[in-house]
């Protein structure tokens, strides 16, 4: 990729989030139309969209968001009202530079009139005639009108910017971004002249000029680093908290005039350190005095360090890393893992007693570095579930329907990869919520319910899993109804006896839809079996639940990451095959005679219950003489009890998936594969698909 | 640029137009020969009306120039833009140039 092409994609990566922002923040001032942050908040984002996009040479995205950023100024000024139709209009603005990121060939001659009407009607809602905002307030955070200035100011921040020396060439004037910083708070700028040459080493096109700024202000660290964004990747900049006002318990603890000279590194620690040694510190003469005990000012001085570290977490940063190179690296750490492993087995087999300790040391440190590695794949499920608040209140409202969508576990983590793919399920799974779960406000209101339904999403950790969960206080499944098309359409015979949740599960069939009619928004019967599916491929489960007149609850168990895998070590002859452990329900032996009172076909009798199989032998076509006794793992793959004839089951098995080469594209019942202690290659078994191929031709 | 000399040898030079990035390179010429030529130079800034952070970075290295060559360094005429961006750029300009304010 170019480097022309890693910053236009670094831009489309950056607008995406601040796009989120946008939604997160616009649909907050729907909710709380006084909430000044989030009027802010929606700002800031739509200004760095715009800057970032004319820089970047994304002028078109510039030009639309100019007029967004302009509206959403008056507002923060006070000057216009938040209406629905200005909500509307900005999510519809949203929309449109989202189609325009999309778009990298630019967007057709007809999305581009909706673009203009767009801009249309923002003007005709804030007219251009209404007062022009103060120049020097574009960067300012709106003070309440009647809140006193000091009571604004809660923090101090130290910043140290040292501008490329040819940042003149790029046209711009560092002078424009301290007025910038100036416009934030109180300012204090000091210039650092001190590195500039003699005058015949001095090339005058050539900035030397550094500063120091201490700016106290409201807007947080973010707004600074916003002041910055067009320059923050050739020049040196620091930003730190020096006092948070605020805080009662920070208050009047200024810091100190040797903290100070020592941080701005106009003298080390260690001259500080000499001259405080001449004196006698506070706590020593305290405990001379007998005023206060050693173990009082131990405490305090404690409570003093746990208060810097606080000072120091909340100026921390965050690098931005394209997720292939985490793919490398987490490639890498698996061949590590198991290289590794074959160290362990070569360490054990040659039984020295010097080589076991440090042996063991680098089985702990790999492991830590691994799980460390794919901690770093984790995002915080709540960007996913934020999405859902704009597609409940737009779905609701073209439905005529009011509901309210509630959320928890916003904050648990799952691989970017998961989340990604969980998407499409997720949406699909809300919008038959809004469409076929929850009842309109009169049809609720006379089964004696609240006019106002509600979608209940939450996301848990569950061991090695994350439960997510998507709950409605809606009609509920209709039992009779489900069982009836699925007769119609053969999924199930007249004579079945099933159970209520074997119904449910019914509707994650092809093409299955009780839906009377069908709408824009679903009822076509294409979409449960995607998700389902979807869910598969992530080797996760899906349950549904549902009780007539108060509800459904749809719950999905995924795995944390696909990265690795819990499986169960399994061998037939000489071969190792892994299965997933999520699936597996329980090992039973299967001897000769077992088998032959099956007469040829493949089920075995346990406790009661005929559990049909797949010989993995026969299946692969591994030739070696079966033993006399076998054993059965029997997992639940697509709701049914299917067993998975092995010789021997070694155990479970933590491992690293590597995946198979371009050559067994083809080969699709194998997931992947990994390499054990020894060297041995295990496949990975993907048992959903193993049941479809065998599915037909097999003789239960 | 008109230049004229007192009886103390110091030139006197109207600079014209802004002092910004543009200028600062011609101007840096000029105020090397002058001070080599002179025993000092009083630069009248009655003709200017812009001035960016280079032109201020100018004054202060010409400067130093000065005090490190023994050589007279003072800033005169209509100094509104240059100290205006002086303070800007978190300068005292008092405490950093020679200031002649009798014409201001």
């Amino acid at each position: 990729m170019s480097e022309e092409n890693k910053l236009s994609e670094g831009y489309r990566q950056e607008a995406q989030e601040l796009l989120v922002q946008v939604e997160e923040s616009i649909l907050d001032i729907e909710e709380n139309p006084d909430d000044l942050e989030a009027v802010n908040r929606l700002f800031r984002a739509m200004h760095t969209i715009k800057g970032s996009g004319a820089m970047f040479g994304f002028d078109d995205i510039a030009a639309f968001t100019h007029h967004v950023e302009s509206a959403m100024d008056k507002v923060r000024e006070g000057l216009v009202p938040i209406t629905k139709t200005l909500i509307n209009l900005v999510l519809s603005s949203r929309d449109h530079i989202k189609l325009m990121l999309d778009s990298p060939d630019g967007i057709g001659p007809e999305k581009k009139k909706n673009g203009e009407a767009i801009i249309a009607a923002l003007r005709e809602l804030i007219p251009d005639d209404l007062p022009p905002k103060e120049e020097e307030m574009e960067f300012s955070v709106s003070p309440q009108p009647d809140e006193p200035k000091s009571n604004l100011l809660n923090t101090s921040y130290r910043i140290r910017f040292k501008p490329n020396e040819n940042i003149f060439t790029t046209g711009m004037d560092p002078v424009l971004l301290l007025d910038e910083l100036g416009g934030l708070g109180d300012c204090r700028i000091s210039a650092r002249t001190d590195n500039l040459p003699e005058l015949d080493n001095f090339d005058p096109e050539r900035l030397y000029v550094a500063w120091d700024i201490t700016l106290t202000t409201t807007a947080g660290i973010n707004a600074i680093k916003d002041v910055f964004i067009f320059v923050e990747d050739d020049c040196e900049i620091s930003i730190s908290v020096i006092q948070e006002h605020g805080s009662t318990e920070l208050e009047g603890s200024l810091p100190k005039l040797g903290d100070i000279l020592v941080d701005r590194g106009d003298i080390t620690r260690k001259t500080i350190t000499k001259a405080l040694d001449r004196q006698k510190r506070i706590g020593e003469v305290l405990i001379e005095e007998g005023d206060v005990s050693k173990e009082k000012i131990n405490s305090a001085l404690k409570e003093q360090q746990a208060l810097r570290t606080v000072q120091q977490s909340t100026a921390s940063s965050s690098v931005r890393v394209p997720s292939d190179r985490l793919d490398q690296l987490i490639n890498l750490v698996g061949e590590l893992v198991i290289t590794q492993a074959s160290l362990t087995q070569v360490a054990t087999d040659i039984d020295h007693p010097d080589l076991a300790g440090p042996v063991e040391d680098i089985q702990r440190l790999t492991g830590e570095l691994r799980d460390n590695v794919l901690n770093i794949r984790m995002m915080p499920i709540g960007a996913t579930f934020s999405k859902f608040r704009r597609l409940v209140r737009d779905l609701s409202s073209e439905l005529g329907k009011e509901i309210n969508l509630t959320t928890s576990g916003a904050e648990t983590e799952m691989d970017k990869t998961i989340l990604e793919r969980l998407d499409d399920p997720l949406v699909h799974l809300i919008r038959n919520c809004i469409d076929h779960g929850i009842e309109t406000a009169d049809v609720r209101e006379k089964n004696g319910k609240i006019a106002a339904g509600s979608i209940f999403l939450s996301a848990v950790h569950i061991g090695t899993n994350v439960m997510i969960t998507i709950q409605d206080d809606g009609a509920g499944l209709n039992v009779e109804n489900i069982l009836k098309k699925a007769r119609e359409k053969g999924l199930v015979s007249e004579n079945d006896d099933l159970s209520d949740k074997e119904i449910f599960k019914l509707i994650f069939a092809p093409g299955f839809s009780t839906a009377q009619t069908v709408t824009s928004v679903s009822g076509r019967g294409v979409g449960m079996d995607v998700v389902k599916r979807t869910i598969d491929m992530l080797r996760g489960t899906i349950e549904v639940d549902s009780c007539p007149g108060k509800g459904t609850i749809i719950t999905l168990k995924l795995p944390l990451t696909l990265a690795i895998i819990n499986g169960l070590l399994v061998t037939i002859g000489q071969d190792f095959f892994v299965l997933p452990l999520m699936s597996v329900q329980e090992c039973v032996e299967m001897d000769r005679k077992e088998k032959e009172k099956a007469k040829g076909r493949n089920i075995l009798n346990v406790r009661g219950e005929i559990v049909p199989y797949i010989r993995l032998r026969d299946h692969f076509g591994i030739n070696d003489t079966a033993a006399d006794l076998e054993h059965m793992v029997i997992a639940d793959v697509h709701s049914k009890r299917i067993g998975f004839v092995v010789d021997n089951v070694i155990g479970s098995h933590q491992t690293v998936i590597k995946t198979l080469g371009p050559l067994f594209t083809n080969i699709n019942d194998i997931s992947g594969a990994t390499i054990l202690g020894d060297g041995t290659v295990a496949l990975i078994l993907d048992t959903n698909v193993l049941l479809e191929k065998v599915d037909q031709r097999i003789n239960y | 640029m008109i230049e004229t000399i007192d009886e103390k040898g110091i030139v006197e030079i109207v600079h014209q137009g802004p002092l910004t990035a543009v200028q600062v390179s011609a101007l840096k010429e000029t105020l090397t020969r002058q001070f080599v030529d002179n025993t000092g130079v009083r630069l009248n800034f009655s003709e200017t009306q812009e001035c960016d952070t280079l032109g201020i970075q100018l004054l202060c290295v010409f400067t130093r120039a000065a005090i490190a060559q023994k050589k007279t360094f003072i800033l005169k005429g209509d100094l509104d833009c240059v100290l205006d961006m002086a303070v800007r750029t978190g300068l005292t300009p008092d405490e950093y140039f020679l200031l002649d304010k009798k014409e201001n």
